[in-house]
C-alpha cells in the first residue's frame, strides 16, 4: 500500500512513469499472483488482464495530464507574468 | 549430443578385477549434459561388467526428464531484462530530453528567442513548433524501441503504449523546468541526472517496495 501510494506521488514526474511501466509489464502476472496469494498488507489486488485499465490506464492518463498541466503552466509563464525573453 | 559438451578420462578399466574408474568433465552450459554423459559411461561399464559374468548383452536404458524452468528463474530473467531495458531507456531518453532542454535554454539565454519575439513571432507558435519538432524527434527513438521489443520478442503487453505516450507528457514538463536554468550546461546536467535518476532508480525502488509486505 505504501509503495502504491508513493508510486502515485512519483507519477508527478514523467520519467518515473516510463521506468515504472517497464517494471510492471515485466512482472504484472507474478505481482498479481503474489498480491492475491499472500494478502500481504493492504495493497490492492491487481487484475490478471494486462489490458485492464487499472494495470496500465494510470500511466497513460498521467502522461496526458502532464501534457495538459505543463502546457498550461507554459502558457501562464509566457502570457501571465513570465519573462518575455 | 556433440562431444564438446563433455570429456572422459578412464584411468582404470580392468575386467579381471572388475574395476572401472574414470573422470568425467561436463560443460555446464548445457543443462542436459550433466545428466546424460555420466549415464553414458555407467551404461558402458555395466554392459562390459555384466557381459563378463552372464555372457549376455545387458540392456539398460534410462530416461532423463529435467524439470522445466522454474517460475522463480523465469521471473528473475524477466526482471533482469526489464532492468537492462530501463537502464538503456533512461540513458537514451534522458539524453534526448537533455538536448531538448538545452536547445530551449540556449535560445533563451543567448537572446535568440527574444530576437524572434521582438520580430513579431507569436510565443504560442514558438512553443507549438518546438513541441512538434521535439515530438517527432522522440518518436523516432520510440519507434526504434518498440520495434526492438517486437523483434527481440520481449512480450511487453502494454509498456509500448507508455513509450509512445511518454514524449507527450515529458516534453512540456522539460519546457517548464527549463525556465529554472540560467545556463545551458547546468540545464543539461540537471536534466540528465533528473531523468536518469527518476527513470532508473525511482521506478526500481518503488518496484521492489511493491513486493514487500507491510
Amino acid at each position: 500500500m505504501i509503495a502504491d501510494t508513493v508510486g502515485q506521488v512519483f507519477r508527478l514526474f514523467p520519467p518515473y512513469i516510463l521506468g515504472s511501466a517497464v517494471h510492471y509489464d515485466a512482472s504484472w502476472k507474478d505481482l498479481s499472483d503474489y498480491r492475491i496469494a499472500t494478502m500481504a498488507g493492504s495493497g490492492i489486488n491487481l487484475d490478471k488482464n494486462p489490458w485492464h485499465y487499472t494495470n496500465h490506464g494510470g500511466d497513460f492518463v498521467a502522461l496526458f495530464m502532464h501534457f495538459v498541466y505543463w502546457s498550461m503552466i507554459l502558457v501562464a509563464l509566457e502570457y501571465a507574468g513570465g519573462r518575455k525573453t | 549430443m556433440p562431444h564438446f559438451y563433455s570429456a572422459y578420462q578412464i584411468y582404470e578399466a580392468n575386467q579381471e578385477t572388475q574395476q572401472w574408474k574414470f573422470y568425467n568433465w561436463v560443460n555446464m552450459t548445457n543443462q542436459d549434459a550433466v545428466g546424460l554423459y555420466p549415464q553414458f559411461m555407467y551404461e558402458a561399464i555395466l554392459k562390459s561388467a555384466s557381459k563378463n559374468v552372464t555372457g549376455q548383452e545387458l540392456t539398460f536404458k534410462v530416461k532423463n526428464t529435467p524439470f522445466p524452468v522454474t517460475n522463480e528463474v523465469r521471473k528473475r530473467k524477466d526482471q533482469g531484462n526489464a532492468a537492462v531495458i530501463i537502464f538503456m531507456s533512461s540513458v537514451a531518453y534522458g539524453m534526448l530530453l537533455t538536448t531538448i532542454t538545452g536547445h530551449v535554454v540556449h535560445e533563451r539565454v543567448t537572446g535568440i528567442k527574444h530576437q524572434q519575439l521582438i520580430s513579431g513571432m507569436n510565443p504560442f507558435a514558438y512553443w507549438v513548433a518546438n513541441f512538434v519538432v521535439d515530438l517527432a524527434k522522440m518518436w523516432v527513438t520510440v519507434a526504434a524501441t518498440v520495434i526492438c521489443f517486437y523483434y527481440f520478442n520481449l512480450k511487453y503487453h502494454t509498456a509500448w503504449r507508455t513509450y509512445i505516450a511518454f514524449p507527450v507528457g515529458a516534453i512540456p514538463f522539460s519546457y517548464v523546468v527549463s525556465w529554472l536554468y540560467q545556463s545551458v550546461s547546468l540545464s543539461q546536467t540537471i536534466t540528465m541526472f533528473l531523468n536518469f535518476g527518476l527513470m532508473l532508480f525511482g521506478s526500481t525502488v518503488i518496484f521492489y517496495l511493491r513486493w514487500m509486505p507491510e
